[in-house]
């Protein structure tokens, strides 16, 4: 421990923990608070068109089920507290659904859209900077560890005075890593805490999740204080310490991310979403025609023993509805449920992929954490298709149950209306995220795991 | 040293740098970087022409099954034909039938830039009614993994990668001679230091240029993603200048870190701290002076308003109100004909007019977002030589900001042309209803599928030349204001 605290003192005292120090810390404030700042705006005004949508569903007048399952109604997908650190997957994922009759829309206006050209530049977020500006820090602090005093002869002294290698090793690399604590950790828990203790938190369990992000972000600098240690172990000077451990950043930070972008691509192929549109577009158009609905009328007619519609129990058009309905249905869990888990195998394929690139590892971890994953988009728009089904359901179901007789036109109000309950989307819960992030936070431990094991025969065989 | 000497000089050090096995691992790692981004290039290019010729598939497919469906619907039968199945009703044509699209073909230097084509699919297909709230409303779900990361395109190998490329080919040039204590017997010959600095970074600059242009065409040529470049040489001869003058800066960096006398830990850890402010800090810096500068307009606050027209529009008698109006302006001697202004077809066509006035502020102020973004990104994109050539790239690709932002106008304007092209017709259907013939399921005559208006894509020609020539300026400049600096500072040998 003392020697710990020596180390620590020297490291406290060097100019580079403060310059690093200050540079990340502005960096982190600036994203983190910036983001913080957008998502209560952005909080607020959902929370005030959710509302007004929800008034002027109850509010409308009255009318046929059927067009007021057409005016339907916009929901929005809760953002996570910790999008603040993470947006993670929801620049990239539509962030509003339309629903109404009969289709099964999109998640649209997606963040990105809307940033500006220059916007994707690779440090727009908190998680961007640790991605890459992190590493950075932890190879200026780590580079010089052993090299230096190679280069000045000092380590011939320390290893003289008969300290053992892996003693003066385990010291440095244990006051390296409390200063990256104080450096990376401290900023992160004081912008996650902003974003935990927002009042938009509730069900997300942020604390846990809070804590478990930080620890995964601090595994990361610390595999990056190791790949710098290692070089220092190795090179015979200062300078060549830098240029490999510098040259090993670039490699994994900046070129394998997106080798690790194309390899996946090549590998696991998925369909894309224009293709899928397609083929829906081409199964629906037969059951649209004149003929289809005329066959489905004289099946229906067959199956209660009438001839004529007026002679059902039930309404012909909202019984046809229902069987569309349940149709599209199928054919929309089929396709899209294709889709959706042709793009979750993706998504996890970038996390096997992070054995190229420990930042990969990192993304799919620490969104994973963070709530901002893919799986909580697609949850959230299958939550989303399930309101807009039950919505349907109902109103169809209105209409069947209410034979329409002689010209009458059914007419319903605020009753039916207020049956529809307002829209509830709970987060997918912590247990999953776990389950989820396993594969990643193994490739993460597998390069710590790695990486430090280079390390041991290097400091074994430590020479001065 | 005379002048004259210099080429020998210059040739001795070219050898010497192709002599190390580390210039031949970083031009292999190039070149190899360069041939699979143009191969993924290639390849992105490939889907995006499926997805262009699978559009004109389907609006001849949308003709051809309406033909079949006019033909076979004016034959006396029993059968009932609703309007969305009729396509001899020109409002369910429109609606039902018409596939339309507004598409964004790629330019012939595609291949170059991926830039935000991956986040703005490049075919839209015309809608009318709830889904115009915005002009982009057309998404294409990928993988959310992927699009964070980026895709490993030439934009990326040249913009990105070839820097650090050359600050490993260059970086340690003169300041490792200076560190290993050699720069003092070079110092002690009768030599300028300017000459063997020219002689050193002038070897590094010409291995470094034959590999980036020489490498990018290779791998341009051997990928198969490069378009007919015909009306299009001329840009694609100022990006490789400007590509040129690109390395030639980061050369000139290396000469200038050199010229510190640091050393070479300090030079390295310089130039890639540098390259890391030039390449990541400052766009991110710039992006954030965009977005303050062209701030976005509230999409929540649009689609609030879309909803309110929407809520008044089915309030009360209103629709009734509003589709009389708009039939006053559109047929003014016919518009109290009973029965008019209760016409599904025509309460639709009001309806989706009275939306559109609603929302017109919301359109006007995110299309002067979109442009206002695209010209300051333009302006400000200069400020940095990796931004300014991402621009220049992405340009010539056609996936530029400005391009798109232009794209999504003529997408609306293409809308309107086509709601101008269906609204006399349908019109015309609802003032006199005539059946193709008596008996028969087709309900009206609407027969004009052929005539309905394409879309003519815009020419992004223009505008890429443009931009290439003005990033070749302001990096040809920023070159030459590093090699100047570079060569004052190296007026002397260190004490």
């Amino acid at each position: 421990m003392r020697r710990i605290g020596a180390e620590l003192s020297l490291c406290l005292h060097d100019a580079r923990l403060r310059w690093i120090g200050a540079v990340l810390a502005l960096l982190l404030a600036v994203a983190g608070l910036g983001a913080w700042r957008d998502a209560v705006r952005t909080g607020h005004d959902v929370d005030a068109v959710t509302a007004a949508e929800r008034a002027r569903w109850l509010g409308q007048d009255a009318k046929n089920p059927h067009s007021a399952d057409h005016f339907g109604l916009w929901v929005f997908k809760p953002a996570s507290p910790l999008a603040v650190l993470d947006p993670g997957s929801e620049p990239y994922t539509g962030r509003m659904v339309r629903v109404e009759a009969h289709v099964f829309n999109d998640a649209v206006y997606r963040a990105v859209q809307e940033a500006g050209p220059l916007a994707r530049a690779g440090l727009g977020s908190v998680a961007d900077i640790v991605g890459l500006v992190v590493p950075l820090a932890a190879i200026l602090l780590g580079f010089s560890a052993f090299a230096a005093d190679r280069e000045r002869g000092t380590l011939r002294l320390a290893l003289g005075n008969g300290i053992a290698p892996g003693r003066l090793f385990a010291g440095r690399l244990a006051a390296l890593l409390l200063a990256l604590v104080l450096v990376v950790g401290l900023p992160l828990l004081g912008i996650g805490a902003l974003a935990a203790l927002g009042r938009d938190a509730a069900g997300w369990q942020a604390w846990p999740r809070l804590l478990a992000w930080i620890a995964a972000q601090l595994a990361y600098a610390a595999l990056f204080l190791l790949v710098a240690m290692l070089a220092s172990l190795r090179a015979r000077t200062a300078c060549h310490a830098l240029a490999a451990a510098l040259a090993i950043w670039v490699g994994l930070c900046i070129a394998a991310p997106r080798l690790a972008t194309a390899a996946v691509e090549a590998v696991v192929p998925a369909v894309s979403y224009r293709e899928v549109r397609a083929r829906l577009d081409a199964e629906l158009r037969p059951h649209r025609t004149a003929e289809a609905n005329d066959g489905r009328t004289r099946e229906i007619l067959a199956r209660y023993g009438v001839s004529e519609a007026d002679e059902l129990p039930v309404d012909l058009r909202g019984l046809m509805m229902v069987e569309n309905d349940d149709h599209h249905f199928a054919l929309y869990d089929r396709e899209f449920g294709a889709f959706f888990d042709g793009i979750a195998a993706r998504e996890r394929a970038f996390a096997w992929a992070g054995l190229l690139s420990p930042r990969v590892a990192l993304q799919a971890l620490s969104q994973t954490l963070a709530g901002t994953d893919f799986a909580q988009h697609a949850h959230f728009v299958w939550t989303a298709e399930a309101y807009r089904r039950s919505i349907s359901e109902r109103m169809n179901a209105e209409i069947r149950d209410r034979p329409e007789r002689g010209g009458t036109t059914l007419v319903a109000g605020p009753e039916l209306w207020r049956e529809i309950p307002p829209f509830a989307h709970a987060p997918l819960p912590l247990a999953r995220a776990r389950a989820d992030a396993a594969v990643p936070a193994l490739v993460l431990a597998l390069w710590l795991a790695g990486v430090g094991g280079l390390c041991v025969p290097l400091v074994r065989r430590l020479k001065p | 040293m005379s002048a004259a000497r210099f080429p020998r000089l210059l040739a001795a050090e070219l050898r010497l740098i192709l002599r190390e096995r580390l210039t031949w691992a970083i031009l292999a790692a190039l070149v190899a970087a360069l041939g699979l981004a143009a191969w993924t290039g290639a390849e992105r290019i490939a889907v995006a022409r499926t997805a262009l010729a699978a559009a004109a598939a389907d609006g001849e497919r949308a003709v051809r099954e309406a033909k079949a469906a006019h033909l076979r619907y004016s034959q006396p039968a029993a059968i009932k034909v609703n309007y969305w199945q009729d396509p001899t009703d020109a409002f369910g044509y429109r609606t039902y039938f018409m596939a339309a699209y507004a598409v964004k073909p790629p330019t012939p230097l595609s291949v170059l830039a991926a830039g935000p084509s991956d986040v703005q699919p490049a075919v839209t297909k015309i809608d009318f009614g709830f889904s115009t709230v915005f002009d982009d409303t057309a998404t294409e779900i990928g993988s959310a993994a992927a699009l964070r990361l980026g895709p490993f395109d030439l934009a990326f190998v040249l913009v990105v990668l070839v820097p650090l490329a050359t600050i490993a080919l260059a970086g340690t040039r003169l300041s490792s001679e200076h560190d290993s204590g050699i720069l003092r017997m070079i110092a002690a010959q009768p030599v300028n230091p300017r000459r063997v600095a020219g002689a050193k970074f002038g070897a590094a600059a010409l291995v470094a240029l034959a590999a980036t242009l020489g490498g990018t065409a290779l791998a341009l040529l051997l990928s198969g993603g490069l378009g007919n470049l015909a009306g299009w040489s001329g840009t694609a001869a100022l990006l490789a200048a400007a590509l040129a003058a690109y390395v030639v800066f980061w050369v000139a960096a290396c000469a200038l870190a050199a010229s510190l006398w640091r050393g070479a830990v300090a030079a390295l850890a310089g130039l890639v701290l540098a390259w890391a402010c030039l390449t990541v800090a400052l766009p991110t810096a710039l992006g954030l002076a965009v977005d303050a500068l062209a701030p976005v307009p509230s999409r929540i606050a649009a689609i609030d308003a879309s909803r309110q027209a929407q809520a008044r529009f089915y309030a009360g008698d209103e629709a009734r109100r509003v589709t009389a109006a708009w039939l006053a302006t559109k047929l003014p001697d016919d518009a109290l004909r009973p029965g008019l202004a209760d016409a599904p077809e025509l309460k639709r066509l009001a309806r989706d007019a009275h939306y559109d006035e609603a929302l017109a502020d919301h359109h006007r102020a995110a299309r002067a977002q979109a442009r206002a973004a695209s010209a300051w990104s333009r302006k400000l994109a200069l400020l940095s030589p990796a931004t300014a050539l991402a621009l220049a790239l992405e340009t010539a690709s056609g996936a530029d900001a400005g391009r798109h932002a232009a794209f999504l106008a003529e997408s609306a304007t293409y809308r309107r042309s086509l709601r101008a092209f269906f609204e006399p017709r349908i019109l015309t259907q609802a003032l006199d209803p005539a059946p193709v013939c008596a008996g028969c399921p087709a309900r009206l005559d609407f027969d004009a599928y052929d005539a309905v208006p394409a879309f003519a894509p815009a020419d992004a020609r223009g505008a890429a030349e443009r931009q290439a020539l003005l990033t070749l300026a302001c990096l040809a400049a920023a070159a030459l204001l590093l090699a100047a600096l570079a060569v004052w500072r190296l007026g002397q040998w260190p004490a």
